[in-house]
């Protein structure tokens, strides 16, 4: 596993983190949350970069959704029994409805990359991460949570609160359009340069 | 999931392929961890600060999930939610799997605390109520539109109510083929088909231990009226102690239970009744 992106590693940091967690600040049930969140960390920001599509937008995925969690901690494990599936589910969630807004805002104003801060996108020379990325937001948690999760489409259905029905058509559309998108890019080489 | 064209498999395999990818990783910060907990400890804080508050604030929620919240978060003018996810500001809100050289410290997270609970619609880009686009979809009143449409009662559907065992809602008849469905597992909940002739529920989602705890309507309806289809504006209308979920709303059915609104674009796309007490 090659650090695409460079970061600052694990080694030290993370015992040092949990450390100071146990050691000082962290009271009563937080604890458990803070050791849930240094378990699962890389895992879910992998999740959310599946999800949002880059790694910024990943960790703020990640982030938001944790620390909502997390502020409910003791009613979310009372809750499920099974805490990182709710995340997940709240990761997509989150996910879809946060597109909206932000689709919404683009609408208004049409803000320039600033080129200075965008970190090369590890995927740039995939045309299917490129076709990706023009998926309706829900259309994408569900090819995520199908080929990412490896759920079925009930699981998919229940964990985005949407009916089987919707999951299916859903699912087939964004194939659909992702195989359009595929063959269009292979026609259109050097066809349409319209 | 079964019958796909070879097409599809093929696209399949290389969705897998992608998402198998380690390109994948995102490497957290050192402190990522400090963040988040210090942000959920922040987050719990203001809340137990806004139920203290008074009355006042709970009103304003209220009033309408949007303005609400976006008035509770600081005191800040502006009508919008911060947008994290834009580029200019995702170095400085995100402290965790930073790219660049950014290493944000857990203070620098505030902006993006409270982002989620924003409502997918408020109204701020038509003030007034839009008659434009209700040309095909009567816009007078909810009820009248809705009149005929199926009841998904605050306690159930038909002889289905929330609660009831997978034993006894299959004694209703009302659950798909009786060949094809077998109990919820231990520790867990099934998902089974609503079959009574009529497109009213999708299905009803039962737990071993709580029984029913949530029924997904297809074309039925609150007894307000509301369901897929609802602008919303009629919700807001029909509902006046919404609270915004992270994929639309909610609204108190009973004590034990309450109406989930899936909105997007302006319109109520599904409604759900989902037990408080569910394990699923």
């Amino acid at each position: 596993m090659t650090a695409v992106l460079p970061a600052i590693l694990r080694g030290d940091g993370w015992a040092a983190t949990a450390r100071q967690e146990r050691g000082s600040a962290v009271p009563g049930d937080l604890t458990d949350f803070a050791e849930f969140v240094e378990a699962n960390l890389p895992g879910l920001l992998r999740y959310g970069h599946a999800l949002a599509g880059n790694p910024h937008d990943a960790a703020d995925l990640v982030q938001t959704v944790l620390e909502k969690i997390g502020s409910r901690w003791s009613h979310v494990l009372h809750k499920t029994g099974d805490p990182l599936a709710y995340v997940r589910r709240s990761m997509a969630n989150a996910h879809i409805s946060r597109w909206r807004r932000l689709r919404r805002e683009n609408l208004v104003a049409d803000i320039p990359e600033p080129s200075a801060f965008t970190p090369a996108d590890p995927f740039e020379h995939e045309p299917l991460w490129q076709a990706l990325r023009d998926l309706p937001p829900r259309q994408r948690a569900v090819i995520v949570l199908r080929y990412y999760e490896g759920l079925s489409e009930a699981e998919i259905a229940a964990s985005l609160g949407v009916s089987p029905g919707t999951v299916k058509s859903q699912a087939s559309k964004a194939i659909a359009s992702l195989r359009g998108k595929l063959r269009g890019d292979e026609e259109t080489e050097g066809r349409e340069a319209v | 999931m079964s019958d796909r064209s070879p097409d599809d498999d093929a696209v399949g395999a290389e969705l897998r392929r992608l998402f198998d990818d380690d390109r994948l990783d995102v490497r957290p910060v050192a402190g990522a961890g400090d963040a988040i907990v210090a942000g959920a400890r922040r987050r719990r804080r203001r809340r137990a600060a806004v139920a203290s508050g008074g009355g006042t604030l709970a009103v304003l929620v209220l009033v309408g999930g949007g303005l609400a919240l976006t008035t509770l978060r600081g005191g800040d003018d502006q009508p919008q939610p911060p947008v994290a996810a834009m580029p200019q500001t995702t170095t400085t809100t995100s402290a965790l799997g930073s790219p660049s050289a950014s290493s944000a410290s857990p203070e620098r997270s505030e902006p993006t605390l409270g982002e989620s609970q924003a409502p997918p619609s408020p109204e701020q880009q038509s003030p007034q109520s839009p008659p434009t686009r209700s040309s095909t979809s009567a816009a007078s009143t909810s009820a009248s539109v809705y009149i005929d449409r199926p009841m998904l009662r605050p306690d159930g559907y038909r002889q289905l109510t929330l609660g009831m065992s997978y034993q006894e809602a299959a004694a209703t008849g009302l659950l798909g083929p009786a060949e094809s469905t077998t109990p919820p597992a231990e520790n867990a909940c099934a998902t089974y088909a609503v079959t009574d002739g009529t497109n009213a529920i999708d299905d009803v989602t039962i737990s071993r231990a709580n029984g029913i705890v949530r029924f997904r309507a297809a074309d039925a309806a609150t007894p307000q009226g509301i369901g897929a289809g609802s602008s919303l504006d009629q919700l807001r209308s029909a509902y006046s102690d919404l609270a915004v979920e992270s994929n639309g709303y909610s609204a108190s059915a009973s004590a034990g239970a309450r109406y989930s609104f899936v909105v997007a674009t302006e319109t109520v796309t599904e409604l759900q009744l989902v037990a408080r007490d569910s394990d699923c």
